[in-house]
């Protein structure tokens, strides 16, 4: 984490829709290069922040973010009139020609689709779409990442490749992002932060005990414990033992003492809602 | 594969001898009925006089001279009214003040039977191509204003939210987003209008011209010639259905990627 602590903030930010509050009153800072995950039952607010934060609906209240954001959405997240290349040139039409053609073979390269890059989105599996929206985001170089449940639609094994695309193509850029999920496992792999949504605000921010770059291999140490995590998502209390058969699954023993809490905090989010 | 690409040829054969089948049927039907005359065959001519008055016609060399100015006419007035139905449909689609303005001025006109406006147009523009192309594009107009609006103002939000963010400039929005996300819809107003526009030729043409298919079933009428009159009926019938079939052969080959859509 870097000490530039405010690179984006929302002070007293407020959302509603049509006179119904969404969010109240949501202070929130956030350091450059930073990934933090915001999870939270459906319908809980996780998306309108993010929306908000990208100046997509109005918001009540200060927010503070670079001017040059990526977006990642779960659905409709290309054209499908474009090629793979159309797609991912898209944002770099002010670029000289040949300028354009190398970004975009290098993007092509990075998300291993060069083979398809004259497919349509249609002739494209789930995660190979997921990979050209990855390619189209990054091919501006973005400040900001906010990605709105991009992997949601994806089964489980597609979805963990997506993880490593995204840690891959991060690795390099450093780029600070902030990533709505409603899978637990999916956030704690990826953040440095999480926090949780409840009762229209943030009720916790929880620093994650993992290292950075983070390594793809930590999710298979204990296999087990991984697969009864992603195999028991069928409610919020299964949902919430998945996630402590995970935590089992992890060195707890080395993390700070807020170790314990985030482990109560994030089963509680989920068991009493 | 081989095998499969037989099996494929072969469904085509039986799926374009379905669609043969009952057209032959219908003219030997009509050959029958009226060459027997089980009805009046001065009314109803069989369709081998139809023919006869057809290549006669079109031996005389008035036959291109009437296609010609009834398909100029038709594509001119086509043209005029569905780039302007688009335009404004684009526009009062996407734009909130547009829509809010124009659409009350507009939706006064849409209900209009555009063949009733003709013979005010006669009085404005006179009998001749102006006056029929402006009926024609008045008619088109319509139906392509409506379904590009409709195309416009229903593009998902994410694809407007990810381009405005990807770039800045508008107009490459415009033509690389808002308009290939709204063509699905625009076309299906295009093909609405083609028909549209072959009635209006007619129409305008019956209402006074000196050449064209309306025109020559309007005279044909006059002169009791009821094989031409029929032979210019099925002239106009083809010439809609091959504007038509061009029209989804030539957007194929324009938007590939409409199919994916």
């Amino acid at each position: 984490m870097t000490d530039t602590n405010n690179y984006i903030k929302t002070e007293s930010v407020s959302i509603y829709y049509d006179d119904i509050c969404v969010l109240r009153d949501i202070n929130f800072e956030c350091a450059q290069g930073d990934f933090v995950s915001i999870i939270g039952m459906s319908g809980s607010g996780k998306s309108s922040f993010l929306n908000a934060l990208a100046h997509f609906i109005p918001s009540h209240g200060k927010i503070t973010i670079p001017s040059s954001i990526g977006y990642i959405f779960q659905s409709h997240s290309l054209f499908p009139w474009m090629t793979v290349k159309q797609n991912i040139a898209f944002g770099l039409h002010d670029l000289p020609v040949k300028e354009k053609e190398y970004r975009v073979n290098e993007l092509l390269h990075r998300i291993a689709l060069v083979h398809d890059k004259d497919k349509y989105p249609a002739q494209l599996s789930g995660g190979q779409i997921q990979r050209v929206a990855l390619a189209r985001t990054f091919s501006t170089n973005p400040e900001v990442i906010l990605a709105d449940e991009p992997y949601a639609a994806l089964d489980h094994h597609t979805r963990d490749k997506m993880h490593e695309w995204l840690l891959d193509i991060l690795r390099e850029s450093k780029k600070t992002v902030i990533f709505v999920t409603h899978y637990i496992e999916e956030a704690i792999f990826l953040s440095d932060r999480i926090i949780i949504i409840r009762d229209k605000t943030f009720i916790d921010d929880l620093e994650m005990p993992f290292s950075k770059p983070r390594d793809p291999i930590i999710r298979y140490q204990k296999v087990f414990g991984y697969q009864v995590c992603h195999f028991n998502q069928n409610g919020p209390g299964i949902y919430s033992r998945g996630f402590l058969n995970y935590c089992n699954a992890r060195p707890i023993q080395k993390c700070p003492g807020r170790s314990l809490h985030w482990i109560q905090a994030l089963s509680h989010a989920f068991v009493l809602n | 594969m081989l095998l499969n690409r037989k099996h494929y040829s072969k469904d085509k054969i039986v799926q374009l001898v379905i669609k043969i089948v009952p057209i032959l049927l219908f003219i030997l039907l009509w050959q029958v009925v009226s060459s027997n005359e089980i009805i009046n065959s001065k009314l109803f001519p069989p369709p081998t006089e139809v023919l006869d008055a057809l290549l006669f016609w079109i031996k005389s060399g008035v036959f291109w001279v009437d296609v010609n100015a009834s398909i100029w006419r038709m594509l001119a007035g086509f043209l005029i009214g569905s780039l302007l139905g688009i335009l404004a449909g684009m526009l009062t689609g996407r734009f909130r003040k547009i829509n809010f303005t124009i659409v009350p001025l507009i939706q006064i006109f849409r209900p209009l039977p555009p063949v009733a406006i003709i013979p005010l147009v006669i009085v404005w523009l006179g009998i001749y191509d102006p006056a029929k192309i402006f009926s024609i594009s008045f008619a088109v107009f319509f139906p392509v204003w409506i379904n590009a609006h409709l195309g416009a103002n229903s593009i998902p939000k994410n694809y407007l939210r990810s381009a405005g963010l990807l770039t800045t400039s508008k107009l490459h929005i415009f033509y690389a987003v808002l308009f290939p996300a709204a063509l699905p819809s625009v076309i299906a107003g295009l093909r609405t209008a083609i028909p549209i526009a072959f009635v209006m030729v007619y129409v305008s043409e019956i209402a006074g011209a000196s050449a064209g298919l309306g025109y020559r079933i309007s005279i044909s009428h006059l002169a009791y010639r009821i094989d031409i009159m029929m032979a210019a009926l099925f002239v106009l019938a083809l010439a809609g259905a091959l504007t038509d079939l061009l029209f989804t052969f030539l957007v194929r080959i324009v938007f590939p990627w409409i199919k994916f859509l």
